[in-house]
């Protein structure tokens, strides 16, 4: 079943005197147990992409899916309680919760329902998980740009989203946590059925999902298999130009 | 060619046959070499005159295992290093290695292009990412190079991922190409005053 849907998504951003385009028509089905790794440099529209799919941003054009939900039409308050429940987002900026531990930071989302003791012993778990159990009493200011990575998939992890959205979750780490972070999304989505679109900047931490895609200038290339339709026509700038 | 002396690596490992020869092949070279079965028959035929390589003998007396057949009834042929042969893969291991020229089809469509040919060059540049995707897709879930180090894994798996990886690298170092002159173009077609047409 398609969980996430994005169509014919557009998106663009004034950036100084010139119009960019972030997304140029994006097409993007994912099912549950889907691992998707998206390939993008910077500026590719990647980020963007991630945040349209996590109703934060609203697309200019097309529409995105999420359950048999147009985001569109959800209130603001019903897309943020969206992202504290089905959707999961680790960005690259992420911060934890100002003067909490990482423990505590992980726990929080389960205070509600569990009790602290049982909420932070999950939340050791889920960081152990993702090798990072050593810096539970660690502070933010404390964590190097791998830990604050995964201290923030562990966050996203706790609440058992059925989407997980993942901005360069393999930036900054050595090549042994690299591959424990990517083992441990495989599993989440293989085991527990979660869908995954993940970002990556090159081809080597691609290739443990499931689908890999490409993205550049707002475009997202995808192998044949994938493609809908015979190839690719993206229209030129010209035409471009003829009708805008 | 450097498809003799991996025939000739491959038999100092151990004997083999001209079918056994091509799947050792495959395995520890990988499917990015893109073998064509027949060189590996050719090179034995010159590793054989060269006297590097030997039939053992396919006499009547012969031992069973090395008398099966093919699936057509040919005797076949089993193959093993002689002791120059061995001195001569030892050789190669250690002398330098060349590098192969890069030929691609679209080197040539873009080196005989013209200002028109731009939006189709543009269009290939997409439809050459999609296929370097396609190429990327066969490595799914395939051990990679820093999950294997990290475990102590044996050396022949090592060889053979570093050789996979190879080809990862080149895939990631075309797309990364693709882009820059798809960008180039881009910039350019939207500048047509920028471009003369080849006098």
């Amino acid at each position: 079943m398609t969980l996430l849907s994005l169509d014919g998504v557009t998106k663009r951003f004034a950036r100084g005197y010139r119009e960019v385009e972030a997304l140029a028509g994006v097409e993007l089905d994912v099912e549950a147990g889907d691992f998707v790794a998206i390939w993008g440099g910077s500026r590719s529209g990647k980020t963007t992409l991630l945040r349209v799919a996590a109703g934060i941003e609203s697309p200019d054009g097309g529409r995105v899916v999420f359950d048999d939900r147009n985001l569109a039409t959800l209130s603001r308050r019903a897309r943020a309680r969206l992202l504290l429940t089905d959707i999961g987002c680790v960005w690259q900026t992420g911060r934890i919760t100002r003067g909490l531990s990482v423990l505590d930071h992980v726990a929080l989302p389960r205070f509600k329902e569990h009790s602290h003791a049982q909420a932070r012993r999950e939340a050791h778990d889920v960081l152990e998980r993702v090798g990072v159990a050593q810096c539970a009493n660690a502070r933010w200011h404390e964590l190097s740009d791998g830990e604050r990575t995964r201290v923030a998939l562990a966050h996203a992890l706790i609440r058992r989203p059925r989407l997980l959205l993942a901005d360069e979750p393999t930036a900054n780490l050595n090549m042994i946590e690299r591959e424990q972070v990517l083992s441990v999304l495989r599993s989440v989505a293989e085991e527990a059925g979660v869908a995954i679109v993940m970002t990556a900047p090159d081809a080597p931490n691609l290739l443990q999902s499931h689908r890999l895609m490409s993205l550049d200038g707002g475009r997202l290339i995808k192998p044949r298999s994938e493609q809908r339709g015979t190839l690719i026509d993206f229209p030129s700038a010209s035409e471009r130009a003829g009708r805008g | 060619m450097s498809v003799k002396y991996a025939v000739l690596g491959l038999l100092a490992q151990r004997r083999g046959y001209g079918y056994d020869l091509v799947q050792r092949f495959e395995e520890q070279v990988g499917p990015a070499w893109q073998l064509n079965a027949g060189a590996i028959y050719v090179a034995l035929d010159k590793l054989e005159q060269e006297g590097l390589v030997r039939p053992i003998a396919s006499g009547d007396g012969d031992a069973p295992a090395t008398r099966r057949r093919t699936v057509r009834g040919a005797p076949r042929v089993i193959y093993e290093a002689t002791p120059q042969g061995l001195d001569r893969f030892e050789d190669w291991m250690a002398t330098g290695s060349t590098m192969s020229p890069l030929r691609e089809e679209l080197h040539l469509k873009l080196a005989l292009s013209q200002p028109r040919n731009l939006p189709r060059l543009i269009q290939l540049t997409y439809e050459q990412e999609q296929a370097c995707l396609e190429r990327l897709e066969q490595h799914l879930g395939g051990a990679a190079f820093d999950d294997l180090l990290a475990s102590t894994p044996p050396w022949s798996a090592v060889a053979s991922v570093m050789v996979r990886d190879a080809e990862i690298a080149h895939l990631q170092a075309t797309v990364e190409w693709l882009r820059r002159i798809r960008e180039a173009m881009r910039w350019l077609q939207e500048r047509p005053e920028a471009l003369r047409p080849r006098s």
